[in-house]
């Protein structure tokens, strides 16, 4: 997407490397955040079929069982911290000031050092492959594998990739949460919102509230590995339990944190292609705030066989089967969005329609896991793997993907094939179902997740080189999604203001792509559909002034040197104290120039 | 949140700057309020209200706290969804913090208890040695004497935890941590064990006799994976 | 403080400034953060194998005086809020000064108390409390460094000729928000480590 710089107006400083190293534009930033996370998806995806290669057949020998470990943790990582999240930031970034009129975020630098400190922290914790090896420990890091006596180095990288990964998450979150409280256009109100704006919100708090645990947590392993604390090292009064309570007191909410922005994509797809307005919004609304607060009481059904006790046990089954309710109260309400609509069949609807679907699958499983005598017979089964990846690959990647194809020629000026796209969406979809339904079976019968191999004559062989085979439709759909993607960057930027000829937010009344102070005239805003509002009641929106006085915010770089200070605070920890200590001193620096930098 | 609504059409609301009135003077006060707080706090750790002590405390520094927000931070004063987020924010802390401890309540008994058993235990095998050698058993620790003189030996072991263990006396020159471990376990074709009982539910009680030699020996509970979670214990047999 | 976007510095939906709005969700987020800390001390009460035990290394009539000097930077903090807001910089930089000192005074007790219990031989990884003691009241300490450094930089701030500029109330209540929350934060952990019995 970097070639989309050519179509911003050319005035100085606007284009060049240095133009993106300095940038606060928010959609610039975007499409930095976007661009990198599909080249991270990519890797993601390699380590995924690496893992799916060696376990094609009974006793392979493509990879040895310390590598695979590293393998399947970095997939973890990656897919979850470096591709899904940073994706949703993309849109965050996007979308959010253009969704809610504005003309851009509340904090355009800390955005940038949101990207950069991001960029670190992903290459730091990839970088992990050269330096002694990756983490290997799984990506939930239990005690005591993650401790000093069973993991390596690369348990440090992943603390301090954590670490970053979540001051990044931190900044970004504040500032949406602060653009969207705050910025919002004259009229449009809270429940005027567009539902992608409102998941963003409760995306926004979920991590607010949920890193600081996290980082707790990170601290504590950090200090168990490196300065001789036993948080979590039984023989000493420590407690391996303690890290998995933590862990997913913010590993649930993340869960969340990764498939709401999906949700609010396909909210925003599916009435636009059913040429009606959405089914429910205040229900749909309050059912993703309610998903959002109830996310903070289930945690522990990631670890009923821990021995919780009965009561603790009965609790989080209650909570986690009452979360149920207002997820499938979002997707009748997509049924009933297209229903009697006049729909219409893009790559964009393909890929939302197949969220429903698929994530209605992903639901149920999660449902039976609800009932603990169920958990424990699939705990650390494939059939967890089958759930989750139902989950985030059909609910969270595809709702991305129909986001990208939806949105691609406001940010672009561009359309996607359709061809192309209905070529990858089946590729997709039949790639998915063919590598994750089969890993339901495999899970009953008994696989463990996490092997590196198994014998023959266990009954599984058949199922899993269905599997493997599905994961490499996969890729081949991955390729498509390439090749569509240069191919229509070869050509001219022709799109419409409303690209698609219906689109009901804001982000269609301007120019596609946007010019960088997003709307000549700040739109006044009279309903939840307030292009629609305007073309019902005849309202033509204000001619932009023949000499426009915005004045944008500056290019600046100490976002990319703070994030420098950053990264150098975290090799420091796994390196040399010297490091860290010119780490404080560039983070100070930068802190006091940022201060003083003129913004007007 | 959408209190707001009414101004929506014209233009955004300006930054509303009023300030709290309240000034130096009655800052000094609250400052002065807190301390006498702070003063009382202190006196009440130091009395004897028994049962009350807590309950008192915690509620003296709620006050201290709610002061502080409320005055000092201007909170009382700001714009109400300030006071919302923050609250959000301070009552989520609060119910993770008190579902954490009830969740941990029982494993916190039992790991206080061991630390008395194993100090009860220490004792009584240091004065008994080269007889009897207590050794207790708990999640996950081998709690036994130290040293012992060689000779017979009768090892009363006890389940002090809440799952099934059991033990292996080793002799071996090697560290208590550095046993060779295969699938789980500790491989005891590749050591010399002296004596062993087997599995003990929890709470249960067994015993075993050795002879034991002058040299180091390693007290283990081999159930699949609690050695490596921390179930050894060094003897040195004078 | 990164400043808005150009043409919405003075408005907003909610009427509330942006930053002082980041820094009120910010002190929700740090809610989370020290108690997840207080937790871990909570959850590993009475579970130190060995000593020295919290009954017989803290000092209460030290801790109480440090406490003290916390609530009175509290207290002075606010008065420089107070001459920020009503134009009175020289009040503002004298009460700044104060808080700045009282802030590196109770730097001092933190050391002072840190030596002593390592000579007691109290450390890191000699038992469950002095684990989470340090890590708790460290991260508490470091949060008060960090308020040091941005006091002492608008006050440093304060003495150029511009001064801190048409927004110094602004700034100086902002940073006054992060300091108090680092005294509340103080009065939780004093109650339930320090005056809290066994």
């Amino acid at each position: 997407m970097a070639t989309a710089a050519g179509t911003m107006p050319a005035v100085g400083s606007h284009t060049g490397l240095w133009s993106w190293l300095t940038t606060v534009d928010h959609k610039r930033i975007g499409t930095l955040y976007g661009v990198t996370a599909v080249l991270f998806f990519m890797l993601g995806g390699l380590e995924a079929l690496a893992v799916r290669t060696q376990l094609a057949v009974p006793n392979a020998t493509v990879i040895e069982a310390g590598r695979f470990n590293q393998f399947f943790t970095m997939h973890a990582l990656t897919m979850i911290f470096l591709a899904v999240m940073p994706l949703g930031a993309a849109f965050f970034n996007w979308f959010v000031p253009l969704m809610i009129g504005a003309r851009d975020v509340a904090f355009p630098r800390l955005n940038a050092l949101s990207y950069w400190v991001f960029l670190g922290g992903g290459l730091l914790l990839v970088s992990s492959f050269i330096f002694g090896g990756a983490p290997d420990a799984g990506w939930f890091a239990y005690a005591p594998l993650s401790g000093k006596t069973y993991a390596g180095s690369g348990m440090d990288f992943y603390v301090i990739g954590l670490l970053t990964l979540g001051l990044s998450s931190l900044i970004a979150a504040l500032n949406f949460a602060v653009t969207i409280i705050n910025m919002r256009a004259p009229g449009m109100t809270m429940m005027r919102l567009p539902v992608f704006i409102w998941m963003t919100i409760v995306v926004a708090f979920l991590l607010i509230l949920s890193l600081p645990v996290l980082t707790v947590a990170l601290v504590q392993m950090l200090f168990d590995r490196n300065f001789e604390t036993n948080f979590f090292v039984a023989t000493n009064g420590g407690d391996p339990i303690l890290w998995q309570h933590l862990f997913w007191v913010f590993g649930h909410p993340e869960v969340y944190v990764l498939i709401l922005p999906s949700f609010g994509i396909i909210s925003e797809v599916l009435p636009v292609f059913s040429r009606k307005p959405l089914f429910g919004y205040t229900a749909i609304v309050f059912a993703g705030v309610s998903i959002g607060v109830l996310g903070w009481a289930v945690w522990s059904h990631h670890m009923f066989t821990t021995g919780l006790g009965t009561v603790p046990q009965i609790v989080f089954s209650a909570s986690t089967m009452a979360i149920a309710v207002p997820t499938g109260v979002k997707i009748f309400n997509w049924l009933a969005t297209m229903y009697g609509g006049n729909i219409r069949f893009t790559t964009a609807m393909y890929f939302a329609v197949s969220v429903i679907v698929l994530f209605t699958i992903g639901g149920i499983t999660g449902v039976m896991h609800a009932v603990v005598p169920v958990d424990t017979q699939q705990q650390d089964t494939y059939f967890i793997v089958a759930h989750l990846h139902y989950v985030l690959f059909g609910g969270a990647i595809m709702g991305i993907f129909s986001g990208i194809y939806y949105w691609f020629p406001k940010m672009t000026g561009r359309f996607l094939g359709e061809g192309l796209g209905k070529l990858q969406f089946w590729l997709f979809f039949i790639g998915m179902n063919l590598t994750f339904f089969p890993m339901h079976f495999l899970g009953v019968s008994g696989m463990p997740r996490r092997i590196y191999t198994y014998d023959a004559g266990l009954g599984w062989e058949m199922w899993n080189m269905v599997a493997t085979i599905g994961s490499y439709i996969i890729a081949v759909g991955m390729l498509a999604f390439v090749w569509n993607f240069f191919k229509s960057m070869r050509k001219p930027a022709t799109a419409a203001d409303d690209a698609w000829g219906m689109g009901a937010t804001l982000e269609w009344a301007t120019s596609s792509p946007p010019p960088e102070h997003d709307f000549d005239v700040i739109p006044a805003v009279h309903d939840r559909d307030p292009l629609w509002y305007n073309r019902d009641h005849g309202i033509t929106p204000e001619p932009a002034p023949a000499h426009l006085h915005i004045h944008m915010p500056p290019p600046s770089y100490y976002p990319l040197v703070m994030a420098g200070g950053v990264l150098m605070l975290g090799v420091g920890v796994l390196s040399h104290l010297a490091v860290t200590a010119l780490g404080v001193v560039i983070i100070l620096y930068s802190a006091w120039a940022w201060i003083l930098e003129p913004t007007d | 949140m959408t209190s707001d609504m009414a101004h929506g059409e014209a233009q955004l609301p300006e930054v509303e700057h009023s300030l709290p009135s309240i000034g130096p003077r009655q800052y000094v006060m609250i400052g002065v309020i807190l301390t006498v707080i702070t003063a009382i706090e202190l006196w009440v750790s130091y009395s004897s209200l028994g049962n009350l002590i807590i309950p008192v405390l915690l509620i003296l520094s709620a006050v201290k706290f709610i002061v502080v927000v409320a005055f000092f931070m201007h909170l009382r004063f700001d714009h109400p969804a300030l006071t919302r987020f923050f609250v959000f924010g301070f009552v989520l802390a609060t119910a993770i913090l008190f579902a954490l401890i009830s969740l941990f309540w029982n494993d916190a008994t039992i790991i206080e208890g061991t630390r008395q058993e194993t100090v009860h235990a220490a004792a009584e095998g240091g004065a008994a040695a080269g007889a009897k050698l207590e050794v207790a058993l708990g999640e996950f620790h081998v709690g036994a004497a130290g040293e012992a003189v060689a000779g017979g030996a009768e090892f009363d072991v006890k389940n002090d935890g809440a799952v099934p263990h059991n033990l292996r006396v080793i002799k071996t020159d090697l560290a208590p941590e550095a046993l060779p471990v295969g699938g789980g376990v500790v491989d005891e074709s590749q050591v010399e064990v002296v004596a062993s009982v087997a599995d003990l539910a929890a709470g249960a009680t067994g015993s075993a006799t050795a002879t034991l030699a002058a040299g180091s020996y390693v007290l283990i509970c081999n159930v699949p994976g609690h050695y490596q979670l921390g179930m050894y214990a060094a003897l040195t047999v004078h | 403080m990164a400043a808005a976007a150009h043409g919405t510095v003075h408005h907003s939906s909610t009427g509330i400034d942006n930053r002082k709005l980041l820094m009120w969700i910010f002190l929700a987020s740090e809610c989370l953060f020290f108690g997840s800390l207080i937790s871990a001390y909570l959850i590993f009460k009475g579970a130190s194998l060995v000593g020295p035990y919290p009954e017989e290394i803290l000092d209460i009539p030290l801790t109480s005086t440090s406490t003290f000097v916390l609530l009175m930077s509290s207290l002075s903090m606010v008065l420089a809020v107070y001459g920020a807001e009503h134009a009175r910089p020289r009040m503002m930089k004298l009460w700044l000064f104060v808080t700045v000192l009282l802030g590196l005074a109770f730097l001092g007790f933190q050391v002072y108390e840190f030596r002593a219990f390592g000579q007691e031989g109290l450390n890191l990884s000699t038992n469950q409390f002095g684990a989470t003691f340090f890590v708790l009241t460290g991260f508490h300490g470091t949060h008060v460094g960090v308020g040091v450094v941005i006091l002492s930089s608008l006050l440093f701030g304060s003495f150029r000729r511009s001064g801190l500029g048409s927004e110094a109330g602004f700034h100086v209540e902002v940073a006054g928000l992060y300091w108090h929350f680092v005294d509340i934060v103080w009065i939780v952990i004093f109650t339930l480590i320090y005056l809290i019995p066994q």
